[in-house]
C-alpha cells in the first residue's frame, strides 16, 4: 500500500496554521543537533491537561508515579539501559540530530546511542513485530513539513518519565516543522484506544545546538558511576 | 505483526548462538552462501545508484575467506605474544563452555570490528558534511564519519573512535583514532586505545559493491600492520529491525561467565520466575 497519508490530511491542515514565519527553509536545514527547550517529564494535552486515560491505564499511571516516589523504578526499563523508546527519547533531555537522506532520515539519539530510521520511500511499512522505537514510515509535505508515522510501539516502553503507559496499538502521527532556522516544533498526535479513551495531541519546540556533537553515551558505563541512566 | 516477546527471545537465543559460533568459526572453510540473520520485510522501490561518490542505501557485508561469518577479521592475524596468549586462552575456555565477557558481549559499542565486518546490514547515510554508517539489526552501532582534514585536538577516547574522512579520486579514505582502548577485535581480542585504522572504500561501476580495504595499526596487538580487503553487497530496500542488548539481562546469560573487567559485571540482572511468578530484574548499587 502507497504511504498516502489520507488519514492524516486533515492533521497536517490542522497543524499547517503555525508554518514558519514566511522564511523558505529547506528540507537540509532540518539536519543538526536538537536538543528540547524546556525539560518535560510528563507529557500534557495541548490544553495543558493529562492525557484522556482509560480507568485502567489510569491506575497503572498512578502506581508508576508511586514507586517513583517510593525510590522503586524497575517499572522503567531505562533502570537497566533498555531502549525507552518513543515518544519518551524525543522529549528525554538528551540531545539528538537529524539527518535527511533521500531514501531515510536518521534521528541519531545521544542517549545510549539509539538511532531511529524513518523511511521515505513511500511506502507505508508494517511492523515486523512490535520495538521500542517502532517502525517509521515518513512523507515531506507541500508546505515543508515532515510528516512521520510510526506504528508497532512496544507496550513495554513509557511514554514519559513519569509513567504514562500505552499498549501496542499506539500510533504516533508527528509533524516536524521548522519555526526558524534554530527552532523545530514536533506536533504529536496520539491514537491507542486501548489506553487513552480519545486521540490526543501535545507539541514539543527544539533548539538547534549550534556547534555541538553528539557524545558516545554508553549507559551501562554511566549507570556504573552511580549516575542516572536517563 | 509477530509477537514481540517470542521474536525477542528467539533472537536474544539466536544472538548467544553467533557468540557461540564466532569461536569455531575462525577455523571454518567457506561455505558458499554467507551468514544470514536477519529476515527483515523487503521495501520495495530501492534502486542503487551508479554514482561512484554516493555511498547511501544498504549493504551487507561478504564473509571474510576462510569464514562462513562476516563478522571474522581474518583467520589468521599477525599477533603478537600477549594477543595470541590472549585469544588462545579465550578458545580454550570457550571449548569448556567458559565465556569471557568481552566489551562486545556485555552490550558495549563494537567499534573496528563491526566497521570492518558487519553482521548485520549495514544502513548509510551521506550529505556533504559526513558519512554516517549504522548496524542496527543484530547489534547497535553507529559510526558517524566527518568530511574534515584534521580530527579535533580535544578528542575524547570512545569505544567507536574518531573518523574523517576525504576523496582520493573517487575512494573514501577514513582514518580513525581515539579509541578507548575497550574495543573489541574480535570476541577473543580487545584491542588498544593505540589502535589506527584506515579504510579505503571504493564503489563499483553498476553501484552493486562497497570494496572495503582496511588496515589496523595497533602495536599492542599486531606485530605489523594488517590489512584486510572485504565486499559489501548492495541490498535491495530492508526495513530496520530493531536489536536492543541490554533489554533481557538473563541471568542464565552471565552464569559461569568470567569477568576480568571490573566495569563488564552487570549491575542489572533478570532473575526467571517459576510458574505463575513473573521475572524480575533487580540491580545493585555500583
Amino acid at each position: 500500500m502507497r504511504f498516502r497519508l489520507s488519514l492524516l490530511h486533515g492533521l497536517v491542515l490542522t497543524c499547517a496554521a503555525g508554518a514558519t514565519n514566511g522564511e523558505e527553509l529547506s528540507r537540509e536545514a532540518f539536519n543538526g543537533i536538537w536538543l528540547i527547550a524546556e525539560e518535560t517529564p510528563a507529557l500534557r494535552t495541548l490544553d495543558g491537561e493529562v492525557p484522556p486515560l482509560l480507568p485502567e491505564a489510569t491506575a497503572l499511571y498512578e502506581e508508576h508515579q508511586r514507586r517513583r516516589a517510593n525510590g522503586d523504578t524497575y517499572f522503567d526499563r531505562a533502570t537497566w539501559c533498555a531502549g525507552v523508546g518513543l515518544p519518551r527519547l524525543l522529549i528525554a533531555n538528551h540531545p539528538f540530530e537529524i539527518m535527511v537522506d533521500k531514501r531515510q532520515i536518521g534521528f541519531f539519539f545521544e542517549w545510549n546511542r539509539w538511532v531511529r530510521l524513518v523511511d521515505m520511500s513511500g511506502t507505508k511499512l508494517e511492523p515486523y513485530y512490535p520495538t521500542s522505537l517502532g517502525t517509521a514510515s515518513g512523507a515531506w509535505q507541500d508546505d515543508g513539513s515532515l510528516l512521520i508515522e510510526t506504528t508497532g510501539l512496544m507496550k513495554e516502553t513509557i511514554m514519559d518519565h513519569a509513567g504514562l503507559p500505552h499498549s501496542d496499538d499506539l500510533v504516533m502521527t508527528e509533524t516536524l516543522r521548522l519555526i526558524d532556522a534554530d527552532t523545530l516544533e514536533i506536533h504529536m498526535r496520539f491514537d491507542d484506544p486501548l489506553t487513552f479513551s480519545a486521540p490526543w495531541e501535545t507539541k514539543v519546540v527544539y533548539k538547534r545546538q549550534h556547534g555541538a556533537r553528539l557524545k558516545e553515551d554508553v549507559c551501562l558505563d554511566r549507570i556504573k558511576q552511580g549516575l542516572p541512566p536517563i | 505483526m509477530m509477537d514481540s516477546r517470542a521474536f525477542l527471545i528467539l533472537r536474544h537465543s539466536a544472538c548467544a548462538l553467533v557468540s557461540a559460533l564466532a569461536f569455531v568459526a575462525a577455523e571454518a572453510e567457506a561455505q558458499g552462501g554467507g551468514f544470514e540473520m536477519s529476515a527483515a520485510p523487503p521495501i520495495p522501490g530501492y534502486e542503487p545508484s551508479t554514482d561512484p561518490r554516493d555511498f547511501s542505501g544498504l549493504w551487507r557485508s561478504r564473509p571474510a575467506r576462510g569464514s562462513f561469518l562476516p563478522f571474522i577479521i581474518a583467520g589468521d592475524l599477525p599477533f603478537t605474544e600477549a594477543a595470541k596468549a590472549r585469544a588462545e586462552y579465550a578458545r580454550r575456555m570457550a571449548a569448556q563452555g567458559t565465556q569471557l565477557a568481552t566489551p562486545h558481549v556485555m552490550c558495549r559499542p563494537t567499534g573496528v570490528n563491526q566497521a570492518i565486518g558487519p553482521i548485520a546490514p549495514v544502513y548509510v547515510l551521506q550529505n556533504s558534511e559526513k558519512i554516517v554508517f549504522i548496524v542496527m539489526d543484530e547489534i547497535r552501532d553507529i559510526r558517524q564519519v566527518y568530511f574534515a582534514d584534521e580530527h579535533p585536538e580535544d578528542l575524547e577516547p570512545s569505544y567507536g573512535g574518531h573518523s574523517i574522512a576525504r576523496w582520493d579520486g573517487n575512494t573514501l579514505v577514513v582514518d580513525t583514532i581515539g579509541y578507548n582502548g575497550r574495543g573489541v577485535l574480535n570476541n577473543e581480542v580487545v584491542h588498544s586505545a593505540a589502535m589506527h585504522m584506515t579504510q579505503r572504500i571504493m564503489k563499483s561501476a553498476d553501484g552493486l559493491t562497497l570494496h572495503v580495504e582496511t588496515t589496523l595499526e595497533d602495536p599492542a596487538i599486531f606485530t605489523e600492520p594488517v590489512t584486510v580487503a572485504r565486499e559489501w553487497a548492495w541490498v535491495n530496500g530492508q526495513q530496520p529491525l530493531e536489536f536492543d542488548c541490554e533489554e533481557n539481562p538473563r541471568e542464565d546469560n552471565f552464569s559461569g561467565m568470567i569477568f576480568e573487567e571490573e566495569y563488564l559485571r552487570p549491575i542489572c540482572i533478570q532473575h526467571e520466575g517459576e510458574g505463575e511468578e513473573l521475572s524480575t530484574v533487580v540491580c545493585e548499587k555500583p
